[in-house]
């Protein structure tokens, strides 16, 4: 069966200012290993990015094709964007954040892939690439070719494990692996094909060169296409693959990098408590002037610094390319759901509770029952905190990233904090109760997260990823 | 060089005129407000200049808006000219709006800024957004991704003000309102109208020259900027 799996139509790509590609039409095959040759700086990685929807077409598309004409749209220049099914990909960098360990890369690789891999599976193919005595070290500490190899395993192994054809995309894949991981890598490169698999490899290397279906030759933006024509079958009808995995595999990996490493939970608390302990040290009497709403200011105050702190999270996703790995995977689904699972959901709530035990004590109009419904305007300052990670991985997004201030697009955050001000004070000296209005604790916590809420859909919908 | 249309120039003068003449009929001609109504009755001659910055900075953020959209839709290098200028001039007189605000606001309230003040606050989010977009636009390389995303912040500014000036008009409810034209109830004294319609055609006049002039430096700079491509490739190829 010789059928097109993934097509680009047209294309023309651009990195920065130059044209990489232009009008490029290609087919990726099933069942072939399509190898992407040419010059240093010739467009290989763009071509194999761009079959991932890595990069935007200036113009033309990346299309997976169907059976009823129809297509799944995978990048365009209209912005339309779409994982690829059945993909998995092996950058040229890592793609992983350094914290990894090869196991938790492998898993969560298999994950991504939608394949609950047995640990028995993994170590085997760990044992084969000579990797299992390094299954709990990160890849921080790792040579190069270990990490080339973790990098490899990760992108063939849910295909070596299924039956369904897939694709995978392997750039420069035998660079800086010594002698016998070659013969391995070339071993699994064939193998793959003969399970039906799609391979996709951007390289030098003349034993891989040898072994390929088709080759691409690409110099000055265009494409010449060298191997055998086969005649082009009808596609068959499959189903698509979620890409629910995927998802939770990187809830999964947000929470345990931060877990063993918690960077981001500490560069928030340290500035929260300074803050605080300021606070307390000048005395909340010599701040405040007088008015009701100050003591709810302060209370919430250290839980809007914490929150509004850079996430560690966007260094993470920057770290030798992981977020474009994720990216490709992910699709635009990546920005809202790191700006979601990479907020600060453990801090608000203790912080506010803290503030408030540290700085009531100078104020005895407070409600006796207030401590008891202070949570809500906290849980709320979460709404606030994830529209705060997004605008914070909106800026992100630029080339030169600490060159803009994000400072300036989070004044926005100043309203919805204010409504939970006037929301705590109510709590704090009427105490909680229940009636919806405008000027009522209930109502000024949802006119707050309805804020917040259009923020963050502001930041992560629109921006063409 | 860069030759500036006579037509801009002649405006930029007629607007500069005008608005000097603005200032000094403010000062000198129009009359008194009712000091029983005003805590600051002189203060509010401020307002010949801070309606008209506020009335072409909505003209400069609406060019700006209008850009980002054109930018996103077709890509072409004159909806990326409506951003560049439409941020610029957003950025200049949306200082002029939120400046002239608080000094009015000092003398009227006694405080220099009400977080409740609907108007006050859309103009500072707006200003801070250009200011934004200028700050990137400055320090960015100028590729396609840099511009979607500078474009997407153009449109979030747009999208984020009315959400927030729905819920802003309703939580202000528990706050005194602020009122800047207050004697709009009991009809506007002929003179400070006529010197306010001056303002507001000087102001204007000014708003256009500068665009003009914008699109036209604009227009150079992308000239400039391809010519310096062509050179290094014709240099790279020695």
């Amino acid at each position: 069966m010789s059928y097109p799996v993934l097509r680009v139509k047209g294309a023309t790509v651009l990195r920065g200012s130059r044209t990489v590609l232009e009008d490029i039409d290609l087919d990726v095959m099933c069942g072939e290993i399509l190898c992407l040759t040419g010059p240093n700086g010739s467009g290989k990685s763009t071509l194999l990015e761009t079959f991932a929807g890595l990069h935007a077409p200036r113009y033309g598309e990346v299309v997976v094709p169907l059976p009823d004409q129809e297509s799944i749209p995978i990048r365009d220049s209209g912005g339309r964007r779409t994982p690829v099914p059945g993909l998995s990909i092996a950058l040229q960098t890592d793609g992983a954040c350094l914290d990894e360990t090869v196991m938790e890369r492998l898993k969560t690789a298999s994950m991504v892939a939608g394949k609950s891999l047995t640990d028995e599976i993994i170590h085997a193919a760990m044992e084969r690439w000579a990797l299992y005595h390094r299954s709990e070290d990160r890849l921080a500490v790792l040579s190069q070719g270990l990490r080339k190899r973790v990098s490899i395993l990760a992108a063939i192994l849910p295909a070596m494990q299924s039956s369904e054809p897939r694709i995978i995309l392997l750039d420069e894949p035998s660079e800086g692996l010594d002698s016998a991981s070659r013969n391995l890598l070339h071993e699994s490169i064939f193998s793959l094909r003969e399970k039906g698999h799609s391979v996709v490899i951007a390289t030098h290397d003349d034993a891989i060169i040898e072994i390929s279906d088709r080759i691409v030759e690409i110099s000055a933006s265009t494409i010449s296409v060298s191997g055998p024509d086969h005649p082009v079958d009808d596609i068959p009808f499959t189903d698509a693959i979620p890409i629910s995995g995927a998802i939770s595999a990187l809830g999964r990996w947000i929470l345990a990098l931060e877990m063993r490493n918690p960077v981001d939970t500490v560069q928030r608390i340290v500035p929260a408590l300074l803050a605080l302990f300021l606070l307390r040290s000048i005395g909340l009497d010599a701040i405040s002037d007088g008015a009701p709403s100050s003591l709810a200011f302060y209370i919430l105050a250290p839980a809007l610094i914490a929150i509004l702190v850079r996430p560690a999270l966007i260094d993470r996703l920057k770290e030798r390319r992981s977020g474009d790995w994720w990216r490709a995977h992910l699709g635009r689904s990546i920005r809202p759901l790191s700006s979601i699972v990479g907020s600060p959901w453990i801090l608000p709530i203790p912080l506010t509770y803290l503030s408030f035990i540290v700085l009531s004590n100078s104020s005895s109009d407070i409600d006796p029952h207030a401590y008891a419904w202070l949570w809500l305007p906290a849980l709320s300052m979460l709404d606030i905190g994830a529209a705060a990670t997004a605008i914070h991985m909106l800026v992100s997004g630029f080339e030169r990233n600490t060159a803009v201030a994000a400072s300036l697009m989070m004044a926005i955050l100043i309203w919805p904090f204010l409504m939970l001000v006037d929301a705590t004070t109510e709590i704090l000296h009427q105490g909680m109760y229940f009636e919806l209005g405008f000027d009522t604790p209930l109502g000024l916590i949802i006119c707050s997260s309805l804020i917040s809420a259009s923020v963050w859909g502001a930041a992560v919908i629109i921006p063409d990823e | 060089m860069v030759r500036i249309p006579a037509p801009a120039i002649a405006l930029l003068a007629l607007g500069s005129g005008g608005l000097v003449v603005t200032i000094l009929l403010g000062i000198t001609w129009a009359p008194d407000v009712n000091p029983s109504q005003w805590r600051a009755p002189a203060a509010y001659r401020i307002i010949f200049l801070h309606v008209p910055f506020a009335w072409t900075s909505f003209l400069a953020f609406g060019m700006l808006f209008l850009g980002s959209l054109r930018w996103y839709l077709r890509r072409t290098e004159h909806s990326w000219r409506l951003v560049q200028s439409g941020s610029d001039l957003g950025l200049l007189f949306g200082i002029g709006v939120i400046t002239s605000g608080p000094i009015w606001g000092m003398a009227e309230w006694g405080v220099p800024w009400d977080w409740a003040d609907l108007r006050l606050n859309t103009f500072a989010l707006l200003t801070a957004l250009a200011l934004f977009i200028v700050m990137a636009r400055r320090s960015q390389p100028d590729h396609d991704s840099t511009r979607d995303t500078i474009a997407a912040v153009g449109l979030f500014g747009f999208i984020l003000v009315p959400i927030t000036a729905v819920a802003t008009t309703l939580y202000q409810k528990r706050h005194p309102g602020v009122v800047i034209i207050e004697s709009e109830e009991s009809g506007l004294d002929p003179a400070i109208r006529t010197v306010m319609i001056l303002g507001f055609v000087s102001v204007t006049l000014l708003f256009i020259a500068f665009t003009i002039i914008s699109d036209k430096l604009y227009s150079a700079e992308a000239e400039i900027e391809s010519n310096l491509k062509a050179l290094d490739e014709m240099k790279g190829g020695e």
